[in-house]
């Protein structure tokens, strides 16, 4: 990992169109500036990868549904 | 000779799909819905088929076309939460080449514990949003939103608890 010490006000030009800049430094938090071409998506890592997480438990759906549509009917009171 | 090349286009049509669940299943490429980016943790498969368990349930399975093991169970939003809503960027409906946003479906990924069905969520994180007229779709990852990536599928208040907090906006 490139590790480079930024102030507030500095940046990191990643490529040709990807800029992250250092607005604030306050306490703990740090924020940042991204301008990044429209199809580049910008996420919080975390939240990324929770859903990335969630996606590989998905995956490992069972077999059958039929117990999880009769518990959907049951929850319906159908 | 007419007949014969509407035929092929028909045959050309058809496509035979392996799956470890389903085995061998046979569906149109009318039926195939891409998601040019694919899933969040699954950018390789791209092309997916939407399966129904039943007529009657609101379960449907979406399963890969390129890998006959992958397959997630999906619920539209709707159906669990009647005023979910989401944002939509600019850029999430020229990828989905939305022109009206009534064209689209929003599903949630269902997970179902093995060991404890009654436990089973919806990501209303991360909604899988379709293009229903192009047979486009992008998981979206949503920020500032106040829906849970495990949220209970069978909680008794589904719906009547939860406001609304993300709406469909233009930006």
């Amino acid at each position: 990992m490139l590790i480079l010490a930024r102030k507030a006000g500095e940046g990191i030009q990643i490529g040709d169109d990807i800029l992250v800049q250092v607005l604030e430094i306050r306490g703990r938090q740090v924020r940042l500036g991204i301008s990044a071409p429209a199809d580049t998506a910008v996420h919080r890592s975390e939240v990324y990868q929770r859903i990335a997480a969630q996606n590989r438990m998905a995956a490992a759906a069972p077999a059958d549904l039929q117990e999880a549509h009769s518990l959907w009917l049951r929850g319906r009171g159908e | 000779m007419q007949n014969t090349a509407e035929e092929k286009a028909q045959q050309s049509d058809i496509l035979h799909v392996e799956t470890s669940r389903f085995g061998k299943i046979q569906i149109t490429t009318g039926q195939i819905v891409t998601l040019p980016k694919g899933l969040v943790g699954f950018p390789q498969q791209k092309r997916f088929v939407l399966l129904s368990h039943r007529e009657d349930s609101p379960f449907l399975w979406l399963q890969s076309i390129d890998d006959p093991t992958l397959a997630f169970v999906v619920v539209l939003t709707a159906a669990v939460v009647p005023e979910y809503q989401i944002e939509l960027h600019e850029e999430d409906k020229q990828e989905l080449q939305l022109q009206d946003e009534g064209q689209c479906a929003v599903y949630g990924l269902v997970t179902i514990p093995r060991q404890d069905p009654t436990a089973m969520t919806i990501n209303l994180l991360g909604p899988i949003v379709i293009n229903t007229n192009k047979l486009l779709g992008k998981q979206l990852v949503l920020h500032n939103c106040c829906y849970s990536h495990r949220h209970p599928l069978l909680a008794p208040d589904n719906g009547r608890s939860q406001k609304a907090c993300c709406r469909i906006t233009a930006k």
